[in-house]
C-alpha cells in the first residue's frame, strides 16, 4: 500500500539509485566480452538479468492551447534500470527523453519544497518523496491534484490556497514589544507546541485530499490552512489569539471539517491537520 | 512567459516550412530555423497577456477527483455515515407523514396494522427488513460515538483511525444481528 510513504532519507535512496546503473553498465561490458570469447548461448543468462525492466505510466494530460479537446490519460512507457528510483525521476525522464510538453512542477527533488504535489495511484503526495512502484505487471496513474482548476497537465490552479493562507494572517500578531527590545522569548515546552506544525510546506496535498474541501474550497479553508490557523493560535509569542478565533466563528472556514481524516493519511510529511483542526475546534468550544 | 507561449504556434509553422523544402541539405536548415523564429516571437503588453490568462481561466477542466481517488477506510466510512444517516432520517419522515396522510387515502398505517402486516411476512423476509433498519442504525451510533471521542482530540491519529473504523464496524456488525434477531 504504501509505496509513497517514504521516509526522508532521499539523499541515501538517490545514491541507492545510481549504484545498479553503474553496476549495469559494467555488467553489459561484460557481455560483450563473453560473446566474444565464447558461444553465444552462454551470454543470454547474463542479458537476461540485464534486460530492461519497462514500467507503464498513465499520467492526465490537458492543453490550454487546445481548449476545445477534453483532458486525457497518455501512456508512457520507461525502462526502471535506468531510472532513478522516485516517481520525479520517472517523470523527469519521460519528459527529457518522450515528450518535451509534459508539464508539471518540481524544484528541490527532496520533499522539502512541495512543488511536485500530485495524485500518485490514487492518492496525493509528493512525486520526489514517492518511490515508483517496482511490480511492471501494474500501470501507475498519475493525475493532477485532485478538483482543482488545471492550468496545464500536472499544475493545478493554487490562486485560491494561497489567498486562503493570506487569509489567516500568516504571521506573529504583537500589541507590544518587550522593554529590552530584543526577542520575544519562548519558554521550552510552548515552543514545542509548534512542532509537527512548522513543518508544514504548504504542498496542498491534505487541502486537496479532502472531500469537504472540493465540494466547499470557495468558503471551506481546508486542513492545510487550518493547520496553519493552529500554528498561529498555539504560538504562545502571538497576541492576536481572540481575533483569530474569530474570524473562523462561521459554519463554513473551519465547521465544515467533518473528521474525514484524508488529510493526515495522505501527508507526505507525516503530519497531522485533522488533529490541529480537532484542537482549534475544542478550544473554540471550552 | 506569456510571449514565448505565443510564440509557440508561430515555431511550429517554421517548422512546417523546414518539412516542406526537405530537399535542403542540414546545414542549410538550421539558419533557417532560427531566422523563422527570431522573426516571429511577439511581444506582448501585460494587459494583452492578461487577456489570455483569463479567457485560459474560462477553459481550465477540473482535475479528476471522486473517482480517482483511492478506496481508504478514512472516506468510505464517512460517507457511509453520511448516506446512513440521511438513510435513517428519511425513514423516520416517511414514516411520520405516512402515518399522518394514510388515512386520506383510505389506508391505515397504525401500530397494530404494522405489526400485523410484519407477523404475515416469512421468517427470512422479516429478517431482511430487520436488518434493513438495523445496520443504518447501528452503523450511524457507533460511529457517532467515534466522532464523539475524536471531538475530545483523542485517538485522531492515523492508527486510530483505522482501529476505531474497524472496531466500529465489527461493533455494528455483531449489534444489527443481534437487534434483527430479537
Amino acid at each position: 500500500m504504501n509505496t509513497c510513504r517514504t521516509s526522508l532519507t532521499v539523499m541515501s535512496s538517490v545514491i541507492a539509485g545510481s549504484v545498479p546503473r553503474m553496476m549495469s553498465s559494467s555488467m553489459r561490458a561484460g557481455a560483450i566480452s563473453t560473446v566474444r570469447g565464447m558461444a553465444t548461448a552462454t551470454s543470454e543468462p547474463a542479458r537476461a538479468a540485464n534486460s530492461p525492466r519497462m514500467k507503464k505510466f498513465k499520467i492526465y494530460r490537458w492543453n490550454p492551447d487546445e481548449p476545445t479537446s477534453k483532458p486525457s490519460m497518455q501512456d508512457f512507457e520507461v525502462d526502471l534500470n535506468e531510472c532513478g528510483p522516485m516517481m520525479l525521476d520517472a517523470i523527469i525522464k519521460i519528459k527529457n527523453e518522450q515528450d518535451a510538453t509534459l508539464t508539471f512542477r518540481r524544484s528541490c527533488r527532496e520533499g522539502i519544497c512541495g512543488s511536485c504535489a500530485m495524485n500518485i495511484n490514487g492518492t496525493n503526495t509528493l512525486a520526489c518523496l514517492c518511490r515508483i512502484d517496482t511490480d511492471l505487471t501494474q500501470t501507475t496513474k498519475v493525475y493532477p491534484l485532485p478538483h482543482m482548476f488545471v492550468v496545464k497537465d500536472l499544475v493545478p490552479d493554487l490562486t485560491q490556497f494561497y489567498k486562503q493562507y493570506k487569509s489567516i494572517k500568516p504571521y506573529l500578531q504583537r500589541k507590544d514589544y518587550p522593554a529590552d527590545g530584543k526577542e520575544t522569548l519562548q519558554s521550552i515546552e510552548d515552543r514545542k507546541k509548534l512542532d509537527g506544525l512548522y513543518e508544514c510546506i504548504l504542498c496542498a496535498c491534505c487541502s486537496t485530499s479532502c472531500p469537504s474541501y472540493w465540494w466547499n474550497q470557495s468558503e471551506y479553508l481546508g486542513p492545510a490552512i487550518l493547520l496553519q490557523t493552529y500554528r498561529w493560535l498555539v504560538d504562545s509569542r502571538d497576541q492576536a489569539t481572540e481575533e483569530r478565533k474569530l474570524a473562523l466563528e462561521n459554519s463554513m472556514s473551519l465547521y465544515r471539517c467533518h473528521t474525514i481524516m484524508n488529510c493526515s493519511r495522505t501527508c507526505p510529511k507525516g503530519l497531522n491537520p485533522g488533529l490541529a483542526i480537532a484542537q482549534i475546534k475544542k478550544s473554540m468550544a471550552l | 512567459m506569456m510571449a514565448s507561449l505565443v510564440a509557440l504556434p508561430a515555431a511550429r509553422s517554421a517548422l512546417s516550412v523546414v518539412a516542406r523544402s526537405s530537399r535542403m541539405s542540414g546545414r542549410q536548415l538550421i539558419p533557417l530555423v532560427i531566422a523563422r523564429r527570431s522573426i516571429s516571437t511577439q511581444s506582448i503588453t501585460p494587459a494583452e497577456a492578461n487577456e489570455i490568462l483569463v479567457k485560459q481561466r474560462g477553459n481550465r477542466p477540473t482535475s479528476p477527483h471522486l473517482a480517482i481517488y483511492k478506496p481508504q477506510i478514512t472516506w468510505y466510512l464517512s460517507s457511509l455515515h453520511r448516506i446512513t444517516g440521511v438513510a435513517l432520517a428519511s425513514g423516520v419522515y416517511a414514516l411520520g407523514l405516512g402515518y399522518l396522510f394514510a388515512p386520506v387515502f383510505g389506508y391505515s398505517l397504525t401500530s397494530t396494522a404494522i405489526a400485523s402486516a410484519f407477523g404475515a411476512l416469512p421468517v427470512v423476509l422479516k429478517f431482511g427488513v430487520k436488518m434493513l433498519a438495523s445496520v443504518p442504525f447501528t452503523f450511524h451510533s457507533f460511529n457517532g460515538v467515534r466522532h464523539l471521542i475524536w471531538d475530545t482530540a483523542t485517538e485522531l491519529t492515523n492508527k486510530g483511525v483505522v482501529r476505531s473504523g474497524i472496531t466500529v464496524l465489527g461493533l455494528s456488525a455483531v449489534a444489527s444481528i443481534v437487534l434483527a434477531l430479537l
